[in-house]
């Protein structure tokens, strides 16, 4: 059990399995440092907004018993985990990152939840996330959630707290919510792996779906063989999610770490990797023409192709999922609690409401196109591949969506989610996962995506690629970066940095 | 050679039989047929365009082609004839409009295609009511009327597909349901109706104003007769995103001819006396009896939210129209869209978005609560209509139906839940004819079967009307014509 010299928590959760099921650490070690490090670096990170620290050190203590009298609970046996604060986890509320959400508990878990505890799994906590889970916030109500690597940097979002907490071995694994990128935006921006699951592949039951025709839950850990077996657990017919499909998730042929990617077809999205009006740095760049070269040693053959409707993803799902989140938003948020609403937050809402029905009829169909576009794709190549986001996280105050203007609609809101908003769209499995680092040394992102329910070729390519590279292997200097941004920030702030919590 | 009568009434494999037999020739058949057209046509107004001279060529191009040994198949040479929403190349769509200039697509839609490529001769362009949409007051192109009462309507919206064929002026016909626009038809005229499930065929070249719910579909005299063009113009089409991969699936027709073993399930909310007209309810016992007798189990269901079908049809169906037409067409055609169309039309235009979402998730809702009702019966019986067809209305010169607001309204939105809510769970739903009313019209119903599951519900609608026979009355449209002629002299 290596773990590379670094302690249990900050293993990925292959290793850490290993070394539970071998008996060289225990659930309850593993639980508590979990813990500690969230008590530790949580106060500046703000990756959690409830913790269920007795609960957890209760179930880590079973699962430790368990161990010792030979019984396995599952395949996450022990492991710690969070989930986005949009699915319902018995005896703590679920606020979607709003003070206006209903304080009540939930009584019963979400259908994820359930199946990942009845898989041995622990719960620590659960994640912030911008306010009502579909980006754009612009301050957070219960504290600024920050990048591990720097945290004058953006952790990505919406599920935010979902890519801080692996990242920063606050739990091995994080369960987020994917609408247009949300799950992809936190793994990319902290050098995690992340998957936007197929809609239908996992339950919504349980979950806060305003976006009830995008929304989808995916895993986010450290390697694309870790979000592989978190899926394997939460994915699945549930009668209570009429819309959860019953294929099978099949499995990649062979095994990728050893057999490579020969015969494998792969497609470089040009719209998405080479984004137009969005100059990518030459660190970018080259991070890309090495994983292009990396993919080629192993096997797999690479060659770059136009799909120019992707273009209009990012427009037509403002003007179809923005409507459907503000249509439930409405009665119990913005109406009676308009004033403790975020301002980014509820001015992008306000504005979807206008939007008419034949104009969100129109934008429907058109999306129904450019999936078509993309879905073509899949006759002649076995998978896409483009940038996981345009460039690293950018710091905190550049990420604010503060739209003054229509310029700031497409340089805040729209060249940004050029990488991820195609692929939801088009509803294909699409995972990211890291593939270097800019000059300031933070992580940068790849992106896969297949065919629908195709989860398999997604991770056949991603396992191979992580078993000769070392991205995923890196972990933030936790130290460094919290004391390096506490003593700037004793430092006098403007005023709207951050709320402070 | 058959007699005219004969001819009319012949299904695809009598035609077909004759035809390789030398008996009649698809000339022949396509002369006498186009006769019939033009000698009562006039009354019914089925078609808004014959196109004799092409179909004369096509029926003499299938004749040489049989003569020569070059078989396409059961439907060589079989007349039919589309609703005037498809392309057919050579031919004027209409669309059942005054507001869209006349196109002449240089282009089959894929239906059309596929039957020209299997050898049926497409004999021209049924009437409609204004753009697939149902509720018109005053038809561009004559009132259609039902196939055994011109005093009577032929139904929304494929109207001229469902008389047509009732009335033996083509072997089949094409038409599209949106939320019962095939089954509606063929209820009021007696014949056989199928809304296939959405995907199940391609709509390219078809006008779609329900874009995530229109489907083209075949009417035609019997169950088998469906299923033999269902198996033409099925499958995926690279045309039409939107059209399903998944095999098509056809009913075995030669099965011993009994259905035990078969689970029959009947959702009593939709079979309540006092929602249905009294003939309906005696005819629908009748063919309950048929099924028990046949073997079948018939098994109580409850589809909690059936009740909201019609609302919830009504308030998203129009949601494809804005799409299907330029920004501001709409408005800027406003007056020459009939009063029904273009008041159904603005209305679902004002639909706010957040109500319009709110009734497509209660359709999501809707749909699982059938889904779960097919998991324990193997189709679901319902009533077609609630009555037979209601009387031809007039309608006053300046455009407004003669009986005010209620009227428009009533017309505008024919009840048919059941028909609109298999509409909404997207199952494939077949219609099928039952014991007559008593005023002689035809009466109907429904078998549902789960999602790509045609084959079913004609496997059962086929050994059904191996013993009933309803399928094989016929209107005497010399006499329905004459009856008219004397009460409007009367």
């Amino acid at each position: 059990m290596s773990g590379a010299g670094r302690e249990p928590h900050l293993w990925h959760l292959g290793e850490q399995s290993d070394a539970i099921a071998a008996g060289a650490i225990t659930p309850l070690e593993l639980v508590e440092a979990t813990l500690t490090q969230v008590e530790r670096f949580d106060d500046d990170l703000h990756a959690y907004l409830s913790l269920d620290a007795e609960r957890a050190l209760d179930a880590a203590r079973a699962a430790t018993r368990a161990l010792a009298e030979g019984r396995s609970l599952g395949p996450l046996h022990g492991i710690p985990f969070g989930v986005k604060d949009q699915l319902a986890v018995a005896g703590l509320p679920t606020t979607l990152g709003s003070r206006a959400s209903d304080p009540t508990p939930a009584v019963r878990d979400a259908t994820v939840v359930a199946r990942l505890r009845a898989a041995g799994a622990i719960l620590i906590g659960t994640h912030t996330m911008h306010e009502l889970g579909k980006g754009g916030a612009t301050d957070f109500p219960f504290g600024q959630p920050r990048n591990p690597w720097d945290l004058t940097r953006s952790p990505g979002g919406s599920s935010s707290g979902s890519g801080i907490a692996p990242a920063a071995g606050m739990g091995s694994f994080a369960i987020g919510e994917d609408t247009g990128g949300s799950v992809r935006s936190p793994a990319a921006a902290s050098g995690l792996t992340g998957l936007r699951p197929t809609f239908g592949r996992v339950s919504r039951h349980g979950g806060v779906c305003f976006g009830w025709n995008a929304d989808t839950f995916g895993p986010i850990a450290h390697r694309a063989a870790d979000v592989e077996t978190v899926l394997r657990v939460i994915a699945g017919y549930d009668p209570a999610d009429p819309l959860t499909t019953r294929r099978p998730l099949t499995a990649a042929p062979g095994t990728p770490e050893r057999d490579g990617l020969k015969g494998v077809r792969i497609a470089i999205v040009e719209e998405m990797t080479w984004p137009a009006g969005a100059p990518l740095g030459d660190d970018v760049t080259a991070a890309i023409d090495a994983v292009v070269a990396c993919l080629r040693e192993l096997g797999a053959s690479l060659e770059v192709v136009s799909i120019p409707s992707v273009r209009h993803a990012v427009t037509l799902t403002q003007a179809t999922t923005d409507v459907d989140v503000a249509s439930e938003a409405l009665t119990r948020w913005l109406r009676p609690a308009w004033d403790s609403v975020d301002r980014g937050v509820r001015t992008r809402l306000a504005a979807a409401l206008l939007v008419p029905t034949p104009l969100y009829a129109r934008a429907m169909r058109a999306r129904a196109v450019v999936r078509e576009h993309v879905l073509r794709s899949f006759g002649r190549f076995d998978a896409l591949l483009t940038l996981g986001a345009v460039g690293s996280a950018p710091p905190i105050e550049a990420s604010r969506e503060r739209i003054a203007s229509a310029q700031d609609v497409a340089r805040l809101v729209s060249a940004r989610r050029i990488t991820s908003h195609p692929f939801s769209v088009a509803n294909v499995p699409a995972l990211v996962m890291p593939m270097g680092v800019d000059a300031d040394g933070m992580p940068l992102a790849v992106q896969l995506a297949a065919a629908p329910y195709d989860e398999a070729t997604v991770f056949r390519i991603a396992r191979a690629y992580q078993a000769v590279t070392v991205w995923h292997e890196r972990r933030p200097n936790l130290e460094q970066s919290v004391a390096s941004w506490r003593a700037s920030s004793s430092a006098p702030q403007a005023p709207t940095e951050g709320s402070g919590g | 050679m058959p007699s005219a009568d004969d001819i009319a009434f012949a299904s695809i494999p009598t035609l077909a039989g004759w035809y390789r037999d030398g008996i009649l020739t698809p000339e022949d058949a396509v002369r006498s047929m186009l006769e019939r057209i033009e000698r009562f046509d006039p009354a019914l107004r089925a078609f808004i365009h014959v196109a004799g001279p092409a179909a004369l060529r096509d029926a003499s191009i299938a004749a040489r082609e049989l003569a020569a040994g070059h078989d396409r198949g059961p439907l060589h040479g079989i007349p039919y004839a589309v609703k005037d929403t498809m392309a057919v190349a050579g031919m004027p769509t209409t669309h059942g409009t005054r507001a869209l200039p006349v196109a002449w697509p240089q282009r089959d839609a894929t239906v059309v295609a596929r039957l020209r490529d299997a050898g049926a001769v497409c004999l021209g362009k049924l009437n409609l009511h204004e753009l697939g949409a149902g509720g018109t007051v005053v038809f561009p192109f004559g009132e259609p009327r039902n196939a055994w009462s011109l005093d009577h309507v032929a139904e929304s919206s494929s109207s001229g597909s469902g008389s047509a064929v009732a009335a033996g002026f083509c072997t089949f016909s094409i038409g599209e349901d949106t939320g019962g626009s095939i089954r509606g038809p063929a209820a009021a005229n007696g014949v056989v109706g199928l809304r296939p499930t959405f995907g199940r065929v391609s709509r390219y070249g078809v006008l779609c104003h329900g874009w995530n719910a229109a489907t083209v579909g075949p009417l035609a005299r019997s169950a088998a007769e469906v299923a033999t063009v269902l198996q033409v113009v099925a499958g995926h089409d690279p045309a039409d995103s939107l059209s399903a991969r998944r095999p098509v699936l056809m009913p075995d027709l030669d099965r011993s001819q009994h259905l035990r073993g078969v689970r029959i399930g009947i959702i009593q909310a939709l079979m309540a006396p006092d929602t249905l007209h009294a003939d309906v309810v005696r005819a629908l016992e009748g063919a309950v009896d048929t099924f028990v007798a046949l073997g079948a189990e018939i098994v109580d269901v409850e589809v909690p939210g059936a009740d909201h079908a019609v609302a919830l049809q009504l308030i998203t169906a129009g949601d494809g129209a804005p799409a299907a037409h330029p920004p501001g067409w709409w408005s800027s055609h406003y007056a020459q869209l009939d009063q029904a169309t273009r008041t159904r039309m603005a209305a679902s235009a004002l639909v706010p978005t957040r109500v319009y979402l709110r009734a497509m998730r209660a359709r999501a809702v809707v749909r699982a609560r059938v889904l779960e009702a097919l998991e324990r019966v193997d189709v679901l019986l319902a009533p077609t209509a609630e009555g037979p067809a209601r009387r031809v209305l007039a309608a006053s010169p300046d455009g407004a139906a003669e009986d005010g607001n209620a009227v428009t309204i009533a017309r505008a939105f024919p009840s048919r839940r059941a028909s609109k809510l298999f509409s909404i769970a997207n199952v494939p739903a077949l219609a099928i004819p039952i014991a007559p009313a008593s005023n002689g019209l035809p009466l109907s119903l429904q078998l549902a079967a789960r999602p790509f599951a045609e084959a079913t519900a004609l496997r059962l609608a086929h050994v059904f009307q191996s013993v009933s026979g309803w399928h094989r009355r016929h209107p005497d449209i010399e006499r329905v014509v004459a009856a008219h002629e004397g009460g409007v002299r009367a």
